[in-house]
């Protein structure tokens, strides 16, 4: 009862509008007739649906197909919400706006879990996240400390006014620097260490009088993260 | 609510209504229903009166009545064998094809509610059908000849079918995954409901010695057939000819005729018969629409048919509500599932 679960397929029946359809499950979770009214009225308002109340379910596009699934997975107010995929298939679009409605629900205080193939979408919106491959939970934690912690190492984009040669130069001796090459007219160089060794290497640079228009630490994200937690032999 | 009120109306029913009553099907349904029914009911009207009047002159009124609501009973009964497989077969298949079923599923709602929704909805549906068909027989009654207690107790026989028909549906919606394969296997079982034990009378019939002083009946299965008890309350009487085998074969110069020809000779048995002798045999006949003997004896054709009926209602319901639920209490092909955590060896 304290578990809303959004499956990653609609389950919509046909010749039931909206609010029906939202009243159905909210009486299948035992809501009295009053509450039920409201409960509609309020999910239909979180997922800015108010006015399609009365179109049928079936009719809806993908888009306000998932937020109605969304609405049916709160009808009982659950503490934990388990999405399954809830942004496959959407639009950007309606990507952006599943965002923003799990992050009310973030902001209401329920705990959002979500199975999703869709990383960088992720990646802003989780707190904590866990890798599973084959089973097997691979890697848990903070999502910062997930990515750096599987990153083979850190990278940045460097752009340089000019003497690209020269700063090359430069950054290959640094004993920081692992790999440096030259990507689309930026410097992109691979190194270990943290943010100060980042910072040692932008002073080195500009101590050599090289002049740096931006320096951008580059990350590999949450799908490197992913293809190194589960690309590893299994121990 | 009660309890009561809580498995009369839960959440699936009224959504059941809601979608089923908002497509065309069902008022096209009604309408070919009655329409067929409101037909047959004229055709065989005409028919009855064109034939008797050619044949004696006049007909009595009475035999009219008789007859044309033998002709509306089988022919709705028969009507209903068609149209609730399809009501329930595709109840629970339905939702597996949709995937609302996982849906229902994750909420506190029973599997037994489930299929009870489901069932009702479906069975509302069909009694709503029976509704419409009274005014239909009511025409009987101009002509008499038919007592209102037979109508009830043909409509009673008629529910149970239909009733059964829906549980079978619904069962075999559970059993099978897709609608089609359920759907089918519902249609099987409605024509063995029919006929099958309908023509398992004339297959196996019971073996009746002539000189038994007990009026023989038809085997007990034969009446779970809606066919011959839905005669038997139309006609009044027994159905004579049908599910007994006289050693000797002597069953024929009875066969169309309701009592003995030498009735002067016949006498009342203990058990509600007749038993009539003639120069070499003794015969038995029963009376009335009493089963003179077998597994029912005492009981009318009605009553008996009615009882099995709800007994493979019991049956179909039971094994639906084993078999719908995802996570099964009472499994007996268990097999071990592999438990989270251990590794699994796929190379």
């Amino acid at each position: 009862m304290r578990i809303g679960y959004m499956p990653d397929f609609f389950g919509v029946y046909d010749q039931l509008t909206v609010g029906e359809y939202l009243d159905f499950y909210a009486a299948c979770y035992r809501q009295s007739k009053r509450r039920r009214q409201k409960i509609v009225e309020d999910l239909l308002a979180l997922v800015g649906m108010i006015d399609r109340k009365h179109q049928l379910v079936d009719t809806l596009s993908r888009g306000l197909k998932q937020r109605v699934c969304l609405a049916r997975a709160l009808v009982h107010d659950p503490a934990v919400l388990l999405l399954d995929e809830p942004a496959s298939g959407l639009d950007p679009r309606a990507r952006v706006e599943m965002r923003e409605i799990l992050k009310e629900l973030q902001g209401m205080g329920k705990t959002i879990v979500i199975s999703s193939h869709i990383l960088p979408e992720l990646t802003d919106l989780c707190t904590m996240i866990g890798i599973i491959d084959r089973g097997r939970m691979r890697a848990t934690g903070p999502v910062r400390e997930v990515i750096a912690g599987l990153a083979t190492g850190r990278r940045l984009r460097i752009n340089v006014i000019g003497e690209k040669d020269a700063a090359i130069e430069i950054l290959t001796p640094l004993e920081s620097i692992r790999h440096v090459e030259s990507v689309n007219g930026a410097i992109e160089a691979e190194y270990v260490g943290d943010e100060r060794a980042a910072a040692d290497i932008l002073f080195a640079l500009t101590g050599a009088g090289i002049r740096v228009s931006s320096f951008t630490p580059v990350d590999g994200g949450l799908e490197d993260a992913f293809l190194k937690a589960t690309s590893e032999e299994v121990g | 609510m009660n309890a009561v009120s809580n498995a009369l109306w839960n959440p699936i029913v009224a959504k059941e209504y809601r979608t089923r009553m908002r497509t065309w099907r069902s008022p096209f349904a009604i309408t070919v229903y009655i329409l067929l029914l409101g037909g047959l009911g004229w055709a065989a009207f005409s028919l009855i009166v064109a034939s008797t009047s050619q044949a004696f002159g006049a007909g009595s009124g009475s035999n009219y009545g008789q007859l044309l609501f033998t002709f509306l009973i089988i022919f709705q009964v028969a009507l209903l064998g068609f149209i609730t497989p399809a009501l329930t077969a595709g109840a629970i298949s339905g939702e597996r094809e949709r995937q609302t079923i996982d849906l229902l599923f994750v909420t506190p709602i029973s599997p037994f509610s489930i299929i009870w929704g489901k069932l009702l909805a479906s069975m509302s549906f069909v009694i709503l059908l029976l509704v419409l068909s009274i005014p239909i027989f009511s025409l009987v009654f101009l002509f008499g000849g038919i007592e209102l207690d037979q109508v009830v107790y043909a409509f009673a026989v008629t529910g149970a079918t239909a009733l059964t028909l829906g549980f079978i549906g619904i069962a075999f919606s559970t059993l099978f995954r897709r609608t089609l394969p359920a759907t089918v296997a519902a249609y099987g079982a409605a024509f063995v409901l029919f006929v099958g034990f309908f023509a398992y009378g004339y297959v196996f019939p019971t073996e009746a010695d002539p000189s038994v002083t007990i009026a023989p009946a038809p085997p007990a299965v034969t009446l779970i057939s809606p066919v011959v008890p839905l005669l038997a309350i139309a006609s009044n009487q027994p159905i004579q000819g049908y599910g007994i085998r006289y050693k000797d074969g002597l069953q024929g110069p009875y066969l169309n005729k309701g009592v003995p020809a030498q009735a002067g000779l016949c006498g009342p048995t203990v058990n509600g018969g007749v038993t009539c002798s003639s120069a070499v045999y003794q015969f038995s006949f029963a009376t009335g629409t009493t089963l003179p003997s077998g597994l029912f004896a005492g009981w009318q054709y009605w009553q008996a048919s009615i009882l099995m009926q709800l007994l493979i209602c019991a049956v179909a319901l039971l094994v639906s509500a084993l078999v719908l639920p995802p996570v099964r209490r009472f499994r007996p092909w268990r097999r071990d599932a592999p438990r989270p955590g251990r590794r699994m060896r796929s190379s």
